[in-house]
């Protein structure tokens, strides 16, 4: 879009009767120029309701190597910043710096997505697992809102533990330890699956 | 922008300042648009390029609210969750500072993405206290993908011990696990298994 932009005419030698051709040039100029990237009424073609609202798409990050992204300051809160030699994506705020965004991020297909929801892998060790058999109830720090997959792994080749159940804010564990087992064992374990975002 | 008043015209004004304050009020327009759009003149952009975004103009919102406030399409940086969340319906992250980043170059930058594929199934519906499984990725791997991993639950009340099993082959498309129960044959355990690999887009 190109406009007509003459900050020099009016002149102080220009007729006072070209006054309302001139004025209407330099609103014909802004409608058009703002039209761009804005919703702007008038030779904009846009709704006086909607007048400076950003188009879709109309705002651009900045971009640059990683070395480019400055120090953030009150200026720079809720900019965003494309590393673009690294696909890295990061919001600034006055006191921080965010990554939200990586071409390396992970996806998950499996299970659907829904909404309101993201994936959450949580993790932990239960300490001091007894001798013998018996089972062990272990809650979530954050309530999964579908029942989650969860991975058991001994510390000790003397233990063997097996998911029993699992539920959206628990899971119980079996434990049989094989003859000869001393002391006491670390069980780790691992979910993965949905929460919702309000469980935050 | 150094001045902008918006009576700088009065219905006592005289005509002939009409031109010193219209080129003022375009010398002005173009100074305060240009730290986030091109624009000629004072502006220092192109006539071309008026009204396009300048690269970093982009900026969301910043609250702590999950919901509300934008229409769709809007952007929210939540500081409390170090998330970047679409605004609308429904609300979805799009960007996490605790996101998992495979900072691995076995892909290929634009064209494909690495994809965790999970999922559970009935290990046997026979008799048989060992046997073979095999499972489809749901989505179908550009090649073998580079991380599997299997177990078992117990598969039922009573039960302390599940079977044991193993990867005995793997494929873009699926894998195949044997397995076979310690002691007897008890329960209806399920295999739960979880790959990673990329996919191309």
């Amino acid at each position: 879009m190109t406009i007509k932009w003459e900050e020099s005419v009016p002149s102080n030698a220009s007729l006072v009767g070209f006054a309302p051709t001139d004025f209407r040039s330099v609103w014909t100029s802004v409608a058009e120029g703002m039209a761009v990237e804005h919703f702007w009424p008038g030779s904009g073609g846009a709704s006086f309701a909607s007048a400076g609202d950003l188009l879709p798409g109309a705002s651009r990050m900045f971009t640059g190597s990683r070395s480019a992204s400055s120090a953030p300051n009150s200026q720079m809160t809720g900019r965003l910043f494309l590393d673009n030699t690294n696909g890295r994506v990061y919001a600034y705020e006055s006191a921080g710096t965010y990554l939200v965004g990586s071409m390396w991020n992970e996806e998950s297909r499996n299970p659907t997505l829904g909404s309101n929801v993201f994936f959450m892998r949580q993790s932990g060790a239960l300490t001091g697992v007894p001798t013998g058999s018996g089972a062990t109830i272990v809650a979530f720090p954050v309530p999964f809102a579908n029942v989650p997959t969860v991975w058991l792994t001994s510390s000790s080749n003397s233990w063997f533990f097996t998911l029993f159940s699992s539920t959206i804010t628990d899971f119980t564990s079996m434990r049989s330890s094989f003859a000869g087992a001393a002391s006491t064992a670390t069980m780790y374990w691992e979910a993965f699956g949905t929460v919702s975002l309000s469980s935050l | 922008m150094p001045n902008w008043t918006d009576d700088l015209v009065q219905g006592t004004s005289a005509a002939s300042a009409g031109d010193d304050e219209l080129r003022s009020f375009m010398t002005q327009l173009a100074s305060g648009l240009s730290p986030s759009f091109d624009w000629p003149g004072s502006g220092g952009g192109a006539t071309a390029d008026a009204g396009k975004s300048k690269l970093g103009n982009a900026r969301c919102a910043h609250s702590n609210a999950v919901t509300g406030g934008y229409p769709d399409g809007y952007l929210r940086l939540n500081p409390t969750r170090a998330a970047l969340m679409h605004i609308g319906t429904p609300p979805t992250v799009v960007g996490h500072s605790s996101m998992v980043d495979y900072n691995l170059g076995a892909i290929v930058p634009g064209f494909q993405r690495w994809v965790r594929q999970s999922g559970n199934s009935q290990l046997y519906s026979s008799g048989s206290s060992f046997g073979t499984i095999n499972i489809s990725f749901t989505s179908t791997y550009d090649a073998t993908p580079v991380f599997l991993q299997v177990v078992t639950d117990t598969g039922g009340s009573g039960v302390s011990v599940g079977p044991l099993m193993n990867v005995s082959s793997v494929s873009a498309g699926g894998f195949s696990s044997s397995w076979s129960f310690l002691g007897p044959l008890e329960g209806s355990p399920r295999i739960h298994w979880e790959s990673f690999g990329s996919i191309t887009v």
